[in-house]
């Protein structure tokens, strides 16, 4: 992939930062909104592409700041995790002409009162310098459903004939791998498709068992199988609390790039906090990526 | 070869049929990872699902094979013929297909990612919706060239790709991904690019006359010295972009943004902006005549030493404007 040049910079210099793994990880929650703590699994997120997700996610330095927050306000070692985002938005503010890195930096109060207690930056405009109230952090914020970040995704896990078969049975009717389903399947695009199912389920656990069924049913069955935990694990991050949590874009061919900023209120975010850890084990927090 | 022989001699270790006659053969779904099929005849095969993942296929025929979901994977396919093959939904991440005929192949939903396609004739081949990032199109020499003519790229993804001098002259680029790519002085004339994201894109010196840029994403693209002639760029985004010293002569702007972009010595001689923002645009030693601004939003662009006096300035609003003689409008 070509490379701005402040960005390649960017990445040659979080990459030796000696707190690289941590900053590897907190990326790859911003991002992916998984915690990952297997060096392997971890390894297999390309630095570059991270910084280039979560910039594309973040359009401006404060919506970067807020994001890292969000994130870093999820976890138990907070201050230190504080201190690594600030590490990452000080690198980052590179890619963003126009802002001034000390109106952004996350700050961690000394002595953290409770798990709940609020990230604020150290200057605030007048309407922020108001405490957080409640309905502020219960906010969960969805992703933006971006159909060309979702094919690639899907791209690099699963085969996307094989993606294609599968979501065209479960939403049209079973493909039988005949002359005419063939022609059928070819007058179909897989953006489309994928669209199509994910404003079909509104609940997880539904999309999840229907997508199984359909690919029990299939020729190429470990194939269809594998497809749809693909399917499913590229789609979860749209969902909250198992419940559809973006409003599924209307149309798809005339726009590339789809503004859904949508948020919706649900309870407190507690996905990544865990009670039960130890001080110095960076892998305490665990997410459910995919539950198969 | 017979079909049975072959799958069995590779089950039993064997690899090296270079050569082979497999035309027309029926080998869905069969694993055939690491084979060397070099110069081997699998002209009208039937591969659907196959696993050719690392398989050498150089200079080999598959000329109307039939390849939908194979894993081609990292597989060597230089000068191999694929002309009228169908790859729809097939794995080619980081696949070599240098040189290769891909003259009118079905690559709808491909994944080309990292893919080497210098050298590789594309002309007429369905890429709609297929994923091309990282993918090598880059010219190095001329004899290395990726020839693109009449390809259609609809909604493919061409994220960061590096296309410079590329000739897509006509191609159909509707809604792709062209984020961050580089076309520096690519031939876009008459390229259709409507709905395309543009954002961070390198088209200085790019020739894109004439070309459909409706509705286009262009955030703070660069676009210096581009040729725009007659282009149609209506309702762009342009915010923030560099079109210095660009050739816009009666190009479409109308309701574009164009907000902090910056058009200094640019030729905007009879260009429609009808309804256009221009907020803080900078216009220095701008070209406008006989422009129609006619509604457009002004207010604290520069136009210092900008030539306006046949623009038509209809209800424009300039507050704030800086106007040619130096002096700013109230």
């Amino acid at each position: 992939m070509q490379l701005l040049s402040p960005l390649s910079e960017i990445v040659t210099e979080l990459e030796q930062h000696e707190k690289s793994a941590r900053i590897k990880k907190l990326l790859v929650c911003a991002c992916k909104d998984i915690w990952e703590s297997d060096p392997q699994k971890l390894e297999s997120f390309p630095l570059e592409n991270l910084i280039q997700e979560l910039w594309e996610l973040n359009p401006t330095v404060e919506k970067l700041s807020v994001c890292l927050g969000r994130v870093v306000k999820s976890l138990n070692k907070r201050k230190e995790y504080a201190a690594i985002a600030n590490i990452i938005i000080t690198q980052m503010g590179q890619l963003y002409p126009d802002s001034q890195e000390s109106t952004v930096i996350i700050s961690i109060p000394t002595h953290p009162t409770a798990s709940t207690a609020p990230l604020y930056p150290d200057q605030q405009t007048p309407n922020d310098r108001q405490p957080e109230n409640r309905d502020r952090q219960n906010e969960y914020r969805c992703r933006d459903y971006n159909p060309f970040d979702l094919r690639l995704e899907l791209m690099k896990y699963t085969n996307p004939m094989m993606a294609k078969i599968l979501l065209f049975s479960a939403l049209d009717r079973q493909f039988t791998f005949k002359r005419e389903d063939w022609l059928t399947i070819r007058g179909q695009e897989l953006d489309d498709l994928l669209l199509r199912i994910f404003r079909k389920y509104e609940m997880l656990d539904i999309l999840q068992e229907q997508l199984v069924k359909t690919s029990e049913r299939l020729k190429y069955q470990e194939e269809s199988t594998q497809a749809a935990s693909a399917i499913i694990r590229i789609l979860k991050p749209f969902y909250h609390q198992g419940k559809r949590a973006i409003s599924p874009p209307q149309e798809i061919n005339e726009h590339p790039e789809i503004p859904t900023e949508a948020i919706a209120n649900h309870d407190d975010e507690t996905r990544l906090l865990s009670d039960a850890v130890g001080e110095e084990d960076d892998s305490e927090f665990t997410a459910q990526i995919f539950p198969f | 070869m017979d079909v049975n022989e072959f799958l069995n001699r590779y089950a039993a270790g064997e690899t090296n049929f270079a050569g082979a006659n497999l035309g027309r053969a029926n080998l869905t779904g069969a694993d055939l990872i690491g084979v060397n099929l070099y110069q081997a005849n699998l002209g009208g095969a039937f591969l659907i699902f196959a696993y050719l993942n690392r398989a050498n296929l150089n200079r080999a025929n598959l000329v109307s094979a039939k390849l939908c979901g194979t894993n081609l994977n990292q597989a060597s396919l230089t000068a191999t013929k694929l002309r009228d093959a169908d790859l729809q939904g097939a794995m080619l991440q980081r696949a070599d297909l240098r040189n290769s005929d891909l003259t009118l192949t079905n690559l709808l939903d491909a994944n080309l990612i990292e893919a080497d396609l210098r050298g590789a004739d594309l002309s007429g081949a369905n890429l709609t919706g297929a994923c091309l990032r990282g993918a090598n199109l880059r010219e190095e020499k001329r004899l290395y060239y990726a020839s693109l003519r009449g390809t259609c790229l609809r909604k493919a993804d061409l994220r960061g790709v590096n296309l410079k001098g590329a000739d897509l002259s006509k191609v159909d680029l509707c809604g792709a991904n062209l984020q961050e790519a580089t076309l520096y002085d690519a031939d876009l004339s008459g390229a259709n690019l409507s709905g395309a994201n543009l954002n961070n894109t390198s088209l200085n010196d790019a020739i894109l006359i004439g070309a459909n840029l409706r509705k286009a994403n262009m955030k703070n693209a660069r676009l210096q010295r581009a040729n725009l002639v007659e282009a149609d760029l209506g309702g762009v985004n342009l915010q923030g972009a560099l079109l210095a010293d660009a050739h816009l002569k009666q190009a479409n702007l109308s309701q574009a943004n164009l907000n902090s972009a910056r058009l200094n010595r640019s030729d905007l001689s009879r260009v429609k902006l009808r309804g256009s923002s221009l907020i803080k645009a900078e216009l220095i030693e701008a070209y406008l005549a006989r422009a129609d601004l006619t509604g457009a939003d002004l207010s604290e662009a520069n136009l210092f030493n900008a030539e306006l006096s046949s623009a038509n300035l209809m209800n424009a609003y300039l507050g704030g404007a800086t106007m040619p003689d130096g002096s700013t409008h109230p």
